[in-house]
């Protein structure tokens, strides 16, 4: 028996009151597992954002102008990616319309960021912002009428110490947790800037090989040693995950309750199929290819309904694109995590037909024509 | 259709009822066999048994020469396909499906049926029935009858070699339960090996055997 076969047998009930009940429950489980894992996705990239983020990985040594010699040394470490004089800060600029505040890092070859306009850093007074640029403290974070967008932030200039930089190119700052005014400058620009050459900035490859590093700082005779607190809060992601598996318990019990009603309602004429020569797997294959079109159009239809109400609240409220901790964080929809709903309602779908046919096609055909 | 020493027996918490006693019968081709008896006697287990949509305890069946108690379950599917036609007394038809679309359901499993030949085969069937001006009617939009015959014609759809009818004609009035019984006795005599349970004594006019069954025991 073909899929076109089964398809036809199936036209014909797939409106019936039964199913567009089931579809209506349906919709507004995936509507619920896709709001929790949105959220789940947004409490996940706020409490990963300090384990992210390059600046979590720095070591602050407070040292009097450090030697070329001790940087040298200290560039040796097994896990340091760079260590300079000075240390990355916030400075006032000053372009033709305000003066605000940029937070400026030097880009080391082996940093990685990802360019989203324009090209890297070549020339001179080169600099790269975020994409998205906001050259403000937090406070002022509501406000949005300064904030660039995109390729709207390009050849714009900014005036620091009587420099004038130019953005040349925009970067994906939210995959990094970088704030929204943190802008990269070479190194060779970066030093012209600093004045006060009382610290050294190391940066290691993993945070797990921070303290790795400490360790032989201190041995090399560093005292002064000072790092970023880290916020992690595992049981933020636990609860999350908890809330998650209820809600699938939850989804699970909804389909497998439907998915009885449906068989226990269809028993007599799976008793007429059978008893014409039907076999119980060709039932369950028309059985869950019915489930599964019920499932695909709900989630088609939840996901659209999805979309158009989470953009309309995101684009109307700017905080939530804006930031949480002064670093940008993307609301966008995780289609990822949209897709991975949609499986897990088909498994869940799959599991129950088949658990519940195998039940309900093994009693003998003639109790079948019975069942009320 | 051959049954050897039938034994059917229920089992309860207590106690155990036996519904069909080492019946053993020889049915053929071309016949028509009336099965008669009272509520309870076993008539219809002994139906069902023989359609193969009921399990029985002990002794053999044999069609077409094959034992089916050595057969599994999917075997068992293709043999109902093959050879059995069941009528039931509540037609059970798919009431979202057109009267053809009904007819075509047990060609769907047919190989040997070709997707363009469903429809005109359905349609045939319908016709030789009496029912072309009813073939694109739903169930609800046929009377009892109507519905019944469709039924027939969709036991017939894979043109098995045996006809089973479980009281037929409980549900129809007397007009249409002598048209459904003119009906099977047309099949037997194109060849059909036809067995109905019925209570009617009507059927007395159209069976060539009448076979009666008391306490799970036959006699001719």
């Amino acid at each position: 028996m073909n899929l076109k076969d089964q398809l036809w047998i199936i036209k014909s009930r797939l409106l019936e009151k039964r199913n567009l009940l089931f579809m209506l429950v349906l919709f507004f489980v995936f509507i619920v597992i896709i709001i929790s894992l949105t959220f789940y996705n947004c409490i996940k990239f706020i409490n990963y954002s300090d384990i992210v983020k390059p600046n979590s990985r720095n070591i602050y040594i407070e040292i009097d102008n450090p030697s070329e010699e001790s940087l040298k040394q200290i560039n040796q470490i097994t896990h340091v990616i760079f260590a300079i004089s000075g240390q990355t800060y916030q400075i006032g600029f000053f372009n033709n319309k305000s003066s605000n505040h940029v937070y400026i890092t030097p880009l080391i070859e082996k940093e990685e960021i990802t360019l989203i306009n324009g090209k890297n850093l070549k020339n001179k007074n080169d600099m790269l912002c975020p994409n998205n640029f906001y050259p403000y403290d937090f406070k002022d974070i509501i406000d949005t009428k300064n904030y660039l967008k995109g390729k709207e932030v390009l050849n714009k200039t900014v005036t620091i110490n009587n420099e004038v930089f130019t953005i040349v190119g925009t970067y994906d700052a939210p995959k990094i947790r970088n704030t929204t005014y943190n802008c990269y400058i070479s190194e060779k620009d970066f030093q012209k800037l600093v004045t006060n050459h009382n610290n050294i900035t190391i940066r290691v490859d993993k945070l797990e090989n921070r303290n790795l590093v400490i360790q032989e700082l201190k041995k090399m005779g560093y005292n002064n040693i000072n790092t970023q607190y880290i916020n992690f809060n595992n049981n933020l992601i636990y609860t999350g995950i908890t809330i998650i598996l209820i809600i699938l318990f939850i989804s699970f019990a909804i389909i497998y309750n439907f998915t009885k009603k449906k068989i226990r309602y269809h028993l007599n004429n799976y008793g007429i199929l059978k008893a014409s020569g039907y076999k119980n797997k060709q039932l369950f294959h028309i059985e869950l290819l019915e489930n599964l079109i019920i499932g695909t159009i709900c989630f088609m239809i939840s996901t659209i309904s999805f979309i158009i109400v989470y953009n309309s609240i995101v684009t109307n409220i700017n905080i939530l694109n804006i930031a949480v901790y002064n670093s940008e964080i993307t609301l966008e929809i995780n289609y990822f995590y949209i897709f991975i709903s949609y499986i897990t309602i088909l498994i869940l779908i799959y599991i129950a037909t088949k658990y519940l046919t195998h039940k309900y096609l093994n009693i003998s055909i003639h109790y079948m024509l019975k069942e009320e | 259709m051959n049954i050897e020493n039938l034994c059917k027996i229920y089992k309860t918490k207590n106690d155990e009822v036996k519904a069909l006693d080492n019946v053993s019968y020889e049915f053929k081709p071309g016949k028509l066999y009336a099965i008669m008896g009272h509520s309870g006697s076993g008539k219809s287990t002994l139906i069902s048994i023989l359609g193969l949509i009921e399990t029985y305890t002990s002794g053999k069946i044999t069609i077409d020469k094959k034992d089916i108690s050595k057969l599994k379950d999917d075997e068992l599917s293709d043999l109902r396909m093959k050879y059995i036609g069941f009528v039931f007394q509540d037609f059970y038809l798919d009431e979202h499906l057109k009267a053809y679309e009904n007819v075509m359901l047990p060609m769907l499993i047919n190989k040997e049926i070709k997707k363009e030949e469903r429809k005109e085969k359905a349609i045939k069937l319908l016709t030789d029935l009496g029912l072309k001006d009813r073939i694109n009617h739903f169930p609800k939009e046929m009377s009892g009858g109507e519905q019944q015959r469709v039924a027939i014609a969709r036991s017939l759809a894979n043109a098995p070699e045996i006809i089973l009818a479980d009281d037929p004609t409980g549900n129809l009035d007397e007009e249409n339960e002598k048209l459904v019984f003119e009906t099977l006795k047309d099949l037997a005599k194109k060849g059909k090996c036809v067995i109905v349970v019925t209570h009617s004594e009507e059927i007395k006019k159209y069976a060539d055997e009448i076979l009666k069954i008391t306490k799970g025991k036959l006699e001719s």
